[in-house]
């Protein structure tokens, strides 16, 4: 095993690998504060990529219900308990905050899915700690979903006042995933045919589909389990960051560096994704502003998922404000407080930033600020609020510009005689 | 849809497992609601009468934890802070933008939320 820095445990780890590190990194900031589980998403990519006899159970990005849904179904805590089962009472964070871009969430001093394997796992060559999802499990993508309950025996109709509903005291969210192309893939290193590789220009981990035989050691090691095994072509297969998008070869692209169909079909408009510079250690290059770098590292709304399990993702989260903050602080960590106390009361930056999800299906490299007047003066929260009218900016790769929006955008409708045309 | 009584022996049957939330996440779970239906138009009482309505499952339960006078106090800061929405029509109203939503006027004063709304009729040319 090699050393290897992973800067949301603000510590060094083992890994199978010597560390290696791409130009840009794939990476994405989902607001699932915003997510109404529509599977757009799902849907755009499935019928972008998957096809043919199989393609029946390849869900490369899904929505899953939290906290009961998973796919596979509990894929979370399962690999959770292995690793609680590893080190009992150990998997915990130490409350010292670090460097800011190398240790943004203080010290994780558990043990990661790579150093759990190396205690527990035998033989030596077992190099992850993972499992193999059940058949079951693989069954149901949003398992738990909305499932209301009507009348017995009266089908296809909900009750006229909802008060004949069942009452829950309940809390749930939807998590929206795709593969992480993690900086320290676990399907990576559990290749043994050295099929997986990580593509040195933009840190998108693929399968290659001609050396893959099959042996589900990825999907085994993978925590998020999204390398996923197809029965009838025999071999493995995973989101693959639709490169050629992001290398600008969409003809819809005009060359420029393009957002995934998952993200361009986000009518909720959770969803950003772009490229983000990376240092030679493996940290984010300090990119202002980049609209990924500023969630990510200045206002730290944004979140790695289960930043514990060790493969340092590339996918952060803007955590659900709603939820019991222990559920959420074993999901992304110990930033949680910090991250939700700045989302719910943003300032004038954030709101701005935030203003720039899916105004474009073209990556965003640099945003800018221009000042506009002040339209909102007041208390919310129990603390003083100021609203500007600010305009955002965002530019491509080249610097030209892609789009500018602003704070108070008018909502555009449809006229009258189309209002309901679809 | 499930219509039968559950089936224990199914593997794949949710188990009830009670995972608490407190007052913050009611409290939280309310700002949200009227934040993000203030950003599509709803005025107070408008907002009101979506968490009065138990239809509306989530910001009811809500209400009903937090009561009218928390809730009001809530809806009205967001309202405030972003209750000025546009709406703009291109083909016919293309620079003073101001016009009212049919879908969203319509939607809780027809009676029958649950039926969704009704598709506005056509306008005389």
């Amino acid at each position: 095993m090699s050393n290897v820095y992973n800067w949301h445990l603000g510590r060094n780890m083992a890994y199978p690998y010597e560390a290696a590190y791409p130009k840009e990194q794939f990476a994405f900031v989902f607001n699932i504060n915003r997510c109404i589980a529509c599977q757009s998403c799902t849907m755009a990519c499935k019928s972008t990529w998957t096809f043919s006899k199989g393609q029946e159970h390849m869900w490369w990005a899904n929505v899953e219900t939290k906290p009961y849904g998973g796919y596979p179904q509990s894929w979370d805590v399962k690999i959770l308990k292995l690793l609680e089962d590893a080190n009992p009472e150990g998997q915990v964070w130490s409350k010292e905050g670090g460097d800011e871009s190398r240790a943004p969430y203080g010290h994780f001093e558990g043990q990661t899915i790579f150093e759990a394997a190396q205690r527990t796992l035998i033989p030596d060559s077992a190099r992850v700690l993972g499992y193999l999802p059940t058949d079951e499990e693989w069954n149901s993508p949003n398992i738990y979903e909305d499932n209301p309950v009507g009348k017995r025996g009266t089908r296809n109709q909900f009750d006229k006042t909802g008060t004949q509903l069942p009452t829950h005291k309940t809390w749930f969210f939807y998590l929206a995933r795709i593969c992480n192309h993690c900086s320290y893939p676990a399907c990576l290193a559990a290749c043994p045919r050295k099929a997986i590789y990580k593509r040195p220009e933009d840190g998108i981990v693929l399968i290659d589909q001609k050396e893959c035989r099959g042996y589900r050691k990825c999907v085994e090691a993978c925590p998020y389990k999204k390398s996923m095994y197809r029965g009838n072509t025999r071999v493995s297969e995973k989101c693959i960051g639709c490169y050629p998008r992001v290398e600008g070869k969409d003809p819809e692209s005009g060359g420029q560096p393009m957002e995934t169909r998952c993200m361009a079909a986000c009518i909720g408009q959770i969803r950003m994704q772009g490229l983000v510079k990376m240092e030679r250690d493996g940290s984010w290059a300090r990119d202002r502003q980049n609209p990924l770098y500023y969630m990510v590292h200045e206002a730290k709304v944004a979140l790695p998922l289960y930043p514990q399990l060790g493969t340092q993702p590339n996918g952060y989260y803007i955590p659900p404000r709603w939820v019991p903050r222990p559920y959420l602080r074993q999901m992304f960590g110990p930033g949680v407080d910090a991250a939700l106390e700045t989302y719910a009361n943003p300032d004038r930056e954030l709101l701005a930033v935030l203003q720039l999800f899916r105004r474009s299906n073209l990556i965003i490299f640099r945003y800018e600020i221009e000042e506009g007047p002040k339209v909102y003066e007041g208390e919310r929260n129990g603390k003083p609020f100021t609203l500007y009218n600010d305009t955002v900016i965002a530019f491509n790769r080249q610097g030209k510009e892609i789009f500018r929006t602003t704070m108070e955008e008018p909502v555009h409708v449809r006229p009258p005689k189309h209002a309901n045309s679809i | 849809m499930p219509y039968d009584e559950p089936d224990e022996t199914d593997p794949m049957m949710l188990i009830g497992v009670e995972l608490p939330a407190d007052e913050s996440s009611y409290l939280a779970s309310c700002r949200v609601f009227a934040e993000e239906f203030a950003r599509m138009g709803f005025g107070e009482e408008k907002l009101m009468e979506l968490f009065r309505n138990a239809f509306y499952a989530g910001p009811h339960r809500a209400f009903v934890a937090l009561g009218e006078h928390k809730v009001r106090e809530v809806v009205r800061e967001e309202v405030g802070l972003w209750g000025r929405v546009r709406y703009r029509d291109r083909d016919t109203d293309p620079e003073s933008g101001l016009r009212s939503l049919p879908v969203l006027n319509d939607h809780l004063s027809n009676g029958s939320p649950c039926q969704g709304p009704q598709a506005p009729a056509a306008e005389e040319e």
